[in-house]
């Protein structure tokens, strides 16, 4: 079982092989704190977190769509919970619908910095990705940390894929701005 | 095994943790799905509602004499009613954007697609005339609910509109009258704008715009009830 699939894993879990849960919490859990780790600062904080998302995944897991990935799901849950760990704590603003995702935006392809990320981006998201603001921040840390494509971070974050590439494009620009302000002093 | 790990299998071992059976997410989809159309159709109900309080209030001819008369048309439009309809198409979207086929689209697809469907819909029951039925239940106290809606917004009529037959013409202009004002006498000068389809005589059917001191109305315009125009059409009530 250990070579198998997340999904078919979690096909046998829907199934009642509920002690097969334990391999996705190994395959899962540092992912998730490392995940956690970009957003939350507070080590029990980020315990907890991660607690409760394999709590919610483990409660709901008979609505997953086996037929779909079980990365951009879990990662969902996540997504949510850090929010929410992160509003409880007023650091992010509630917004209901954000502007960059009410009109089409002009396609922005994948790039292939991925594997060959430029040196400077590289320095500046060790120096200045907490200073990004956290709609910036996550299309980055999913893409560049957790290797995700652009369509999984649309799946996690419930935004349009378009919206996705417009994101990384500001957010690496923004970067850039904060790493030359940075080296600049 | 590290702790979280642990904790998360005894919980699920000792039934602490359990996992949520496939009827209460389709329950769930369920009550998204009757919450989008039970919106939609309370939107659909409050925009045909407006149409017609906007025809039974003479607001829409108004419009038909200048900017005088679009300021008229402007403030005699109901905002309230307006207002409600874009707090429930708020909501409405909210609801949408819990389902991936409204949040991997831009916003203004789902929008753009709620609003048409919306205003088609809306048209589409205003043309049924099922409103001038309920005004008829509510002025009758028959309509326990929404009497009061249809008491209050289509009797609330711009002060400077009124809408009636002509009783008797007079050499200054004629007597007329007004659907819901009662007897008014009516003044015509010179520059008062008359629609050139329109020969004033006994019993036809006006609508006047101009300023009314008690029954005393100057007109600045007179014009005919539209009768099947466009999505409009409906059977405009007669005097009482």
């Amino acid at each position: 079982m250990e070579h198998e699939t997340d999904e078919i894993l979690v096909t046998h879990i829907q199934s009642g092989n509920h002690d097969l849960f334990g391999l996705l919490i190994d395959r899962y859990e540092q992912k998730l704190k490392r995940y956690a780790r970009k957003f939350i600062n507070n080590a029990d904080d980020i315990e907890d977190g991660v607690q409760e998302v394999f709590i919610k995944a483990y409660v709901n897991i008979l609505s997953f769509d086996a037929t779909k990935r079980f990365s951009p799901w879990i990662y969902r849950i996540a997504h949510n919970t850090f929010v929410n760990v992160l509003k409880k704590k007023h650091y992010v603003p509630s917004l209901l619908f954000d502007a960059d995702t009410i009109l089409p935006q002009l396609p922005a392809p994948e790039t292939a910095d991925k594997e060959a990320l430029a040196q400077e981006l590289k320095e500046a998201m060790e120096h200045s990705l907490d200073a990004l603001p956290l709609k910036y921040k996550e299309p980055l840390v999913l893409y560049f940390y957790e290797d995700m494509n652009y369509q999984d971070i649309a799946d996690v974050l419930h935004i349009p894929i378009s919206t996705v590439g417009v994101r990384m494009q500001r957010a690496k620009q923004k970067l850039r701005a904060l790493y030359e302000l940075h080296t600049n002093r | 095994m590290d702790t979280l790990k642990k904790t998360i299998i005894e919980k699920i071992s000792t039934k602490e943790l359990v996992m949520k059976p496939h009827w209460q997410f389709f329950v769930q989809t369920g009550v998204m799905i009757f919450g989008v159309v039970l919106a939609f159709l309370i939107i659909v109900g409050v925009g045909s509602f407006v149409l017609f309080v906007i025809r039974s209030t003479g607001a829409l001819y108004a419009s038909d004499f200048g900017i005088p008369g679009m300021v008229a048309f402007f403030f005699a439009l109901p905002w309230f009613l307006i207002a409600l309809i874009f707090a429930l198409i708020f909501l409405l979207e909210l609801l949408l954007q819990k389902f991936a086929l409204s949040y991997k689209k831009p916003l203004i697809y789902s929008l753009g697609t709620v609003v048409v469907l919306l205003v088609f819909g809306s048209v589409v029951l205003f043309n049924t005339h099922i409103h001038e039925k309920f005004q008829e239940r509510a002025m009758h106290g028959n309509l326990p609910l929404l009497g009061s809606a249809y008491r209050t917004f289509s009797e609330d009529q711009s002060p400077s509109i009124s809408m009636g037959v002509i009783t008797e013409l007079r050499d200054t202009g004629f007597i007329m009258e007004d659907f819901r004002k009662g007897t008014l006498t009516v003044t015509r000068t010179l520059t008062t704008k008359i629609a050139p389809t329109l020969s004033l005589q006994v019993g036809e059917r006006v609508v006047v715009f101009g300023p009314r001191e008690g029954d005393q109305v100057s007109a600045v315009g007179i014009t005919i009830p539209r009768r099947g125009d466009g999505p409009f059409s409906s059977s405009s009530r007669m005097p009482r």
